[in-house]
């Protein structure tokens, strides 16, 4: 065999091997799968449940998470298992030849682009996990509904946990856990001020004549509010000023909350409170894009007040807050009460899912079974989404926690900023820029509405 | 020299006439196929076929999650004659054609200093490189810290020497500014590192015959270095125009394409529409749009050069 015939063979093989390496699959996705732990927790209420009969194959459910739920601790002092194990136990328990897999895949816009990817390369999941894009997905037809299957459960679901996922009647997806904002006072700021930390203001009024008092005496040292701006993420404003416009009767959205609706007359009292309350915070603290910073000045003393979420309670102290205490949120002249759901993980069954069936199921346990749920505070922080298992939770919990149980038992207020199904980045960015123009100009308020609309209504 | 696979031949021989003259050229033109065709395949199914799906995707209305893609005409074109497009397509230009003026000027005149016997020359030259192998990400969030409006290093700063602080992110003219520094920043290296390569490559013994025909610094500058250049000048230009319309990271990490969309640029918004939009009939469109503008830019540059040239 001649060299020259060699030769060729050798490059041909070469360039065949490079070809082979471009097309290879990519690296398989980490997958994390917990562990079984032995010691489990002792079960006070008895779910007779038959385990279904094993599929002929076995099967496996792919279940995306979020990272705060993989990466909790593993035991509490009574020996409970994680969040996650307990509902893959209890799923694998009851339904024979089944394997859960959790999988994390970023949140937020990573979330977004992993699962657009997903559903494209026809490697999605069967149970997906997000909070503010459920709707946008059900209108597209991308989730299953689950009304079939809660029934039984209905009434002891939080409506407004859930309320992110219900679209045209149905509903799409339920939460696994879930917090809710409320006040927040620091009492070493508010007393260094000179004013009474143990009456927290009640009214808007109230709270704008503190912070005005406590940023006058601190004199740079020291200042009356945290206000979340703009520049951390597209739906930072929304979020934090919802439970705002909610206690003022005033809406984001109109048409069923399918359009975008920023200069409704409701909310002109709201965006001149909210840009008076911006004067009494520190010079440049609300356009900080890290919001961990932003939040952690009022645990530093640099703030007097800010909207909490329920998670701050045990934060807090470990941030160095001495004396933090917790309120409802101050309400408007008329006002209601309201707040806004915040980390409000929620799961869904995809439509593209090869176990509908199955999924669906996972999500109404995660969701609904008091087992897992009476988990989700000692495991990973956040507050569970049915009356019983907050019920269960409030004598265990400290008095400031057991505030915000409350709040998600008894509001009937309970919100979450409106999915747009269309073009959402380019309406919340117009959103954002009416903000920045409230906090940094005087130009009346009613006009910056106007033109946010205009904006709006001029997107083709 | 070539081989034939009968064994081996002289160098320099003459070709062999007739029919051996077609089987020669038949077998070299099977080789060459053989050699190409894994690497064509390849260029195909990564580079080919993605230009036309984009292309057929951009006439059509798809979520990309659901359902299949329906015609829809021109409107996706259209769209992009709405704001806020028009506003992206303008911050586009300016930071491409912004940061490639001043890349050329800067890489150029960077090239010039480095290219001198000076000591440490090596470590210069690598303090000015450096920046351009740097991650991205990693120094986009640096700049977000010096830049934060609460505590951020700039702002300390000013504070401590008595002026007021800044707030960089409500600033459109702040924004572009930081963002056009950060690309010129992490991209002066790599344009001065070809022009130095250029440099190099023109004979010394040209300036030795300029110096003796009386010709000074800034002449042999003018009349000899910036016409021999002109190849790598053009081969930066384009590429710097293709980079700079490429701008992504800087402005998603710094900017996040605000304030009011003032430094939104191309790249992002395809992204946004693709994936937060849920809209890849626009997002193909924008992408199509975009190669167009590159194309064009391009085309204008060269023939610009060319004119140069002429006269």
């Amino acid at each position: 065999m001649s060299c020259n015939w060699f030769s060729k063979v050798l490059v041909v093989l070469t360039l065949a091997g490079m070809l082979i390496s471009a097309c290879a699959a990519p690296a398989p996705q980490v997958v994390v799968e917990t562990q079984v732990v032995k010691e489990t927790q002792v079960v006070e209420k008895i779910v007779e449940v038959t385990p279904t009969p094993g599929p002929a194959e076995p099967i496996t459910l792919v279940v995306w998470t979020d990272a705060v739920s993989i990466q909790s601790n593993a035991k509490d002092d009574k020996g409970n298992a994680k969040f996650l194990l307990a509902a893959k136990e209890l799923f694998e328990q009851e339904h024979p030849g089944v394997t859960v897999v959790y999988e994390d895949h970023g949140w937020d816009e990573t979330l977004r682009q992993n699962l657009t990817n997903s559903l494209l390369a026809g490697t999605a999941p069967d149970v997906i996990v997000g909070e503010l894009f459920f709707r946008n997905y059900a209108a597209l037809g991308a989730l299953l509904p689950m009304d079939d299957v809660l029934g039984d459960v209905n009434d002891n679901l939080i409506s407004g946990t859930y309320g992110a996922a219900y679209f045209d009647g149905k509903i799409y997806g339920l939460s696994s856990s879930t917090g809710v904002y409320g006040f927040q006072r620091n009492c070493d700021v508010v007393k260094a001020a000179g004013l009474d930390c143990d009456t927290p203001p009640a009214t808007w009024s109230e709270l704008l004549d503190q912070t005005q008092t406590i940023a006058a005496a601190g004199k740079g040292k020291y200042y009356g509010f945290t206000m979340l701006g703009t520049p951390s993420y597209f739906l930072a404003a929304p979020f934090y000023n919802a439970a705002f416009y909610a206690q003022a009767g005033a809406s984001m959205c109109k048409d069923d909350c399918t359009a975008p609706w920023f200069n409704d007359p409701k909310a002109v009292p709201v965006l001149e409170f909210l840009r008076e309350l911006n004067k009494t915070t520190p010079p440049g603290l609300t356009f900080e894009p890290d919001q961990g910073k932003l939040f952690d000045q009022l645990n530093k003393g640099v703030t007097a007040y800010q909207v909490a979420g329920s998670w701050f309670v045990p934060w807090s102290p470990a941030q160095g807050c001495k004396d933090c205490r917790y309120s409802s949120i101050p309400l408007p002249p008329d006002g209601k009460p309201a707040s806004t759901l915040v980390a409000n993980v929620m799961y869904a069954p995809l439509a593209a899912s090869k176990h509908p069936e199955l999924a669906k199921e996972f999500v109404k346990l995660i969701a609904t079974r008091d087992e897992v749920q009476g988990l989700a505070f000692s495991s990973i922080g956040r507050l569970p989404a049915t009356r019983s298992a907050l019920t269960a939770l409030r004598p265990t919990v400290d008095k400031d926690t057991q505030q915000f149980i409350d709040v998600l038992l008894n509001s009937e207020n309970l919100v979450t900023p409106p999915q747009f199904a269309k073009d959402p980045q380019k309406i919340w960015a117009l959103y954002s820029e009416m903000i920045d123009k409230l906090y940094t100009t005087d130009t009346p308020v009613q006009q910056l509405m106007d033109e946010a609309q205009q904006k709006v209504e001029a997107l083709k | 020299m070539t081989r034939f696979s009968s064994g081996k031949r002289r160098v320099n021989s003459p070709l062999p006439s007739g029919s051996s003259q077609w089987h020669y050229s038949r077998e070299h033109t099977r080789t060459a196929w053989i050699i190409l065709t894994p690497i064509l395949i390849y260029y195909i199914i990564f580079a080919i076929f993605p230009v036309l799906a984009n292309t057929y995707l951009s006439f059509m209305k798809w979520n990309g999650i659901t359902g299949l893609p329906v015609w829809n005409g021109l409107d996706n074109y259209v769209r992009y004659f709405y704001p806020p497009y028009p506003q992206i397509i303008l911050n586009t230009f300016i930071f491409a054609l912004t940061t490639m003026f001043i890349q050329v000027i800067l890489g150029f005149g960077m090239a010039l200093l480095l290219n001198q016997k000076v000591r440490g020359l090596g470590f210069y030259r690598s303090m000015w490189y450096i920046p351009t192998i740097t991650s991205t990400a990693i120094m986009a969030q640096m700049v977000s810290i010096f830049i934060s409006p609460y505590g951020g290093v700039v702002n300390n700063v000013l504070s401590n020497m008595g002026m007021p602080i800044v707030i960089w992110q409500t600033s459109p003219f702040w924004m572009r500014l930081i963002i056009i520094l950060f690309s010129l920043w992490r991209g002066v290296g790599g344009t001065m590192v070809l022009f130095l390569a250029g440099l190099q490559g023109i004979h010394p013994e040209l300036y030795d015959a300029a110096k003796v025909d009386g010709a000074n610094g800034w002449q042999q500058l003018r009349y000899l270095t910036i016409p021999l250049l002109k190849p790598t000048t053009l081969f930066i230009i384009v590429t710097n125009i293709i980079g700079g319309f490429q701008i992504f990271e800087a402005v998603q990490l710094i900017s996040k394409g605000g304030p009011f969309n003032q430094t939104n640029v191309m790249l992002l918004q395809i992204y946004s529409d693709a994936f937060t939009n849920s809209d890849f009939g626009t997002a193909s469109s924008g992408a199509t749009i975009m190669a167009l503008l590159l194309l064009g830019a391009s085309i204008v540059m060269i023939r610009l050069m060319s004119q140069e040239d002429a006269k």
